[in-house]
This record gives structure tokens, sequence and C-alpha cells, in this order.
């Protein structure tokens, strides 16, 4: 019972910064437009326009980026006061911080759905049509992995901004190499094969192969190597979080 | 001697913070990643011909043609492997599969059927080099870095150290100034070590000498530490998560990653206020071999930036101090 309240706080935290909740529903989209109209003179032969392509992997990108908001609700000033006491109240600690990553979870899964469906139905960007489903699945999975990073980050450096700093340039490591400012291939055979070892890449992969091919070949092991990467940050977390340093 | 004791306990509590020392190493490591890159990436348009027989075409420097059965996934086009999917069909004609805008297609279109010429209107003239692009890129890492290392500052907001530094004899002037030094000294260094090692030890062709390299880092170490004490100063919580947005925002559309040509002249406009615009034009022209005085315009533009927003930063503190909020 615990849990949900802490839970429920932790929520309703997040929904009252205005910040977090700009940057997880209206910054996608722009996101979307700006590069879409930077590059839309270079697409456009074959019915898929810069749109389609950056609908896509800014989506990708927003997804990850989620963990600047999971550092934020577990660690800014003033959610540490209220935490500090959460910390001598009879709670184990993985509540603490699972609280914080399941919240943003929560926030992040539902606002990325709506845009997805938004950007299908009302701006015409191709998330798959019928297979939408399966997309916002992937989405979703990668939204759990963003956060995750975003915790174990806050409790290896232990401070939000270090947290931040650091996940975002490990983030633009990821995107740079999952091809989602442009496709990777272009950058020649060595870092294509460097490539395979950034999760966006595979995430950029499958969702492109089930928008435009209709191949679920890899999404099952895609979604299993997210989940996996996932699960590791939280162990990891579970470990080298200690209350007492988090004061 | 204030501001040398300023900075010297600057320098001392940076010492024991290893979220701290960890930015700065990542700096480079990011400025060498980017630099290695660009340098790494080709131009060749990679073109999967479905064919049952191999006919023999003649490969050039703009086209690679790789000759199969089957033909690739569509995806394959998304993600880069092939720039475009040419079918040979049982009467001789090809069809084209691409991404790529329409005169991209109809210059491949002209390749494999020689009888239909098409009229480029050669966009490569406007094309950047190699090094614009790199600071591009750069240009962005660097501001958002700035944004993480003035850390100190909100810190001492936050620990109320500020307000007891104030009781000594140190004005908020000479505070923000060391701050800013600091920040400053903290980009510069391994940023230009960065470029220094990768175009020496590396051998990559950067594109500009050592000495108009060192004069461009000022430039963007400057600007990203002026926008990093005003962005400290404005806001008091989110700082890196509301930077980070705008930097990226602000630099796609001034041209770092892309270079693209807006006809319509509104946006033209409103694209050219960033003060990221304004270096990439000079960056851009100083690579084709024009002397960096050539650019007054674009320098002074910057200035303003850089004093406006020191100016701007250390108002704001100012009249937070007297309101009492520190």
């Amino acid at each position: 019972m615990n849990f949900i309240k802490i839970l429920k706080l932790d929520l309703s935290n997040i929904l009252k910064n205005p910040t977090l909740v700009i940057s997880n529903t209206i910054v996608p989209l722009i996101m979307i437009m700006v590069m879409g109209f930077v590059t839309k003179s270079g697409y456009g032969a074959d019915h898929i326009s810069s749109y389609d392509y950056y609908g896509v992997t800014m989506m990708i990108f927003t997804a990850l980026l989620i963990a600047m908001t999971a550092s934020n609700t577990f660690m800014e000033e003033k959610v540490k006061s209220g935490n500090t006491r959460i910390i001598y109240a009879p709670v184990s600690k993985t509540q603490i911080y699972l609280s914080k990553l399941i919240a943003t979870y929560i926030v992040g899964t539902v606002a990325f759905s709506i845009i997805l469906l938004v950007g299908q139905s009302l701006f015409h960007i191709n998330y798959g049509g019928k297979n939408l489903l399966y997309i916002m699945v992937l989405i979703n999975i990668l939204t759990l992995f963003g956060c995750s990073i975003g915790t174990l980050f806050c409790c290896i450096l232990k401070s939000e901004e270090g947290a931040n700093t650091f996940q975002q340039l490990v983030v633009l490591l990821f995107v740079f190499f999952g091809g989602v400012f442009f496709p990777v291939a272009y950058l020649g055979n060595v870092v294509e094969k460097i490539s395979y070892l950034s999760p966006v890449k595979w995430v950029t992969e499958c969702a492109f192969r089930i928008i435009y091919d209709h191949d679920f070949s890899i999404y099952l092991p895609t979604l299993s190597i997210v989940l996996i990467g996932s699960l590791v940050c939280i162990i990891i977390s579970q470990i080298i979080f200690k209350p007492e340093e988090y004061v | 001697m204030n501001v040398i004791q300023l900075f010297k306990n600057n320098f001392n509590r940076v010492l024991s913070k290893k979220a701290f020392i960890v930015i700065v190493a990542i700096l480079p490591l990011m400025i060498g990643i980017a630099v290695l890159f660009s340098g790494e990436s080709n131009t060749k348009a990679h073109i999967a011909l479905v064919s049952d027989h191999a006919p023999n075409m003649t490969q050039n420097d703009k086209l690679q043609i790789k000759v199969m059965n089957e033909k690739p996934a569509k995806s394959s086009l998304l993600l880069g492997k092939y720039t475009a999917i040419v079918e040979e069909k049982s009467d001789g004609s090809y069809e084209i599969t691409t991404l790529k805008s329409e005169e991209e297609k109809e210059k491949i279109e002209s390749f494999f059927d020689p009888s239909k010429v098409v009229e480029s209107n050669q966009s490569d003239i406007t094309k950047r080099g190699v090094g614009a692009n790199i600071l591009g890129f750069i240009l962005m890492i660097i501001l958002m870095q700035g944004v993480a290392l003035i850390t100190l500052f909100p810190e001492d907001r936050i620990l109320r150290t500020f307000r007891r530094v104030l009781t000594a004899p140190v004005s908020e002037g000479t505070y923000l100034f060391v701050q800013g030094i600091f920040t400053f000294i903290c980009l510069y260094i391994p940023a230009y070590l960065a470029l220094v090692v990768t175009k020496g030890v590396f051998g990559v062709d950067i594109g500009y000498s050592y000495g108009m390299l060192a004069i461009l880092m000022v430039i963007v170490c400057a600007l990203s530490t002026a926008l990093a004490l005003f962005i400290a100063s404005t806001l008091e919580s989110n700082m890196s998560l509301v930077s980070s947005g705008i930097y990226i925002i602000t630099s796609i559309l001034a041209g770092c990653f892309y270079s693209f040509t807006e006809k319509n002249k509104v946006l033209d406009t409103i694209f050219s206020i960033f003060p990221q615009k304004e270096y990439m034009t000079l960056i851009e022209g100083v690579e084709k071999g024009n002397g960096i005085f050539e650019f007054k315009g674009q320098l002074t533009y910057i200035l303003i930036w850089i004093v406006g927003l020191w100016f701007l930063g250390s108002l704001i503190t100012k009249r937070k101090m007297k309101k009492g909020i520190y």
C-alpha cells in the first residue's frame, strides 16, 4: 500500500512540473517538425517524406531522453527532502527509486502513445498504419529502458545535474550510432559494425522493417534485448543505491 | 586577489567531484568521435541493381553498384544501406525506388538510361566542407557542456554558500566573472586539445589551421559560457533539460547538422537570429579560404550575444540578490 501512495505522489509531482510535461508532449512534436522541415528537400521521390523518417527516429530519441525526466523525478531538490523522510520510514530502499522509475514510465508511455496516435491520424506520419500497436509497444519498452538509464545514472552520480549531463552524452552517443539523425550506413562499414552495439540501432531497424516491409523477424529479439538492458540497469541500481548517501 | 582566491576555491572543489571530472573528460571523447566519423563519411551513392544477368556497369566515384537477384527490403533504404533500388525490367527499362528527392531520382535514372538527360542545377557548389560539418556538431556539444560545467554556481545557491561569499569583500560581478572564466577554461582546454590531437595524431583533415581552430574555439566556448551564465541565473531548476531542448532545436534550425537553404524570407530571418547560424556562416566562409576579418558582421553579432548574455545574467543575479531570493 505504501508503494502505491509513494507512486501516486511521484506521478503528481511530474504532472505538476510544467518543464517535464512540456518536454514529453510538445517537444517531441516540435523535434519531428524541425527535423522534417530541415531535411525536406532531400526526400520525397517514393512517397516517403522526411517527416516519415524523423517521425520514427525522433520518437525513439524522445523515448531515450526520458532518462532526464527520470533523473529529475528522482533527484530534484524539492523531491529530495520529501524522500529523505521516506528513507527513515519503514519502507525498503527498492520502493524509493522504483516508484520514481515507474511513475516516469507511466507518464512517458501514455504521452508517447498519444503522440504516435496523433502523429499518424492527424499529421499522417507513417507509423505502420494497422501495425501502429506494435510500434507503440516498441517505443514503450524503449521508454522503460530510458527510465532505467536515468535511475541508474542517478544512483551512480548521486546528483541530478551530474546524471543529466552524463546521460545526455550517453544518449547522444546511442542515438548517433542508432542512425537517428541520419542513416548510419552512410558513415562506412566500421561505424555500421559499431552501431550494432547500440540498442537504438536495433529499435530503429525493427521499426522501419515493421512499417515498410511488414517484417517482424527481429521484433521479439529487439524487445528482449531492450527489456534485458532495462532489467540490468535496475539490478545495478538496486545494488549501488544507498539511501544514506542520497541524503 | 579575490579573483585568484575564488578561482582556487573552485578548482579545489571541482577536484573532489567525480561527475565533473567525468564530464570534462567526456567532451574531448565526443569531439574525437565526431571528427573521426566526419572524416569517414562517404558520399558515394550505393545502388542495389536487381537483375538476372550482371550488366557491365561502369562504377564511378559517385555511384557504387551492387548487382543482386532479389530485391532488398524497402527498410534498407530508410536505414541508409542503399540510396536507391533499381530493378531491371524484361524490356530493358529500369524502375527506380528511392527515398531521395525527385531530382536525385532523375540523376540516377539518367545514369542507367543515358537517353534521359537531366539538367541538374548543380547544388554541389553550395555544399559545405568537412571542417564546417565537424565544428557544427561540436558547437552543439559545447553549448550543452557549458550548462553542465557551470554547476558550481547553482550549487552555491542551493547550499547558500553564495550568500556567504558575497558577505566577504566580493561583488557578484567578480563572483560571476570567476565562474565564467572557470567554465570557459574547462570547456576550452579539453575541446581544443581534442581537435589538435585528432588533427595531429590521427591525421584527420579538419580543414582549418591550428591557429584558426584556436580562434574559432574561443568564440564557441565564450558563447557557451555566456549562455550558461544566463541560463543558470534565470532558471532555478531543470537547467539541463530546458537548455538541451533549446540547444538541440536551435542548432538544427541554424544548420549546424544539415546545411539547408530555405527560400522563405521570413523563416530565413527568424533562423538568422540564432547566433549559431552566424557562426556557421563564419566558419563556412573561413574554410573556403576567406580571412576571418571578412566576416566582421558575424563576429560583431556573436560578440553582442556574448556580452549581452553576460550582462543580462549578472543583472538578473543582482536583482535576485536584492530581492533576497538567494
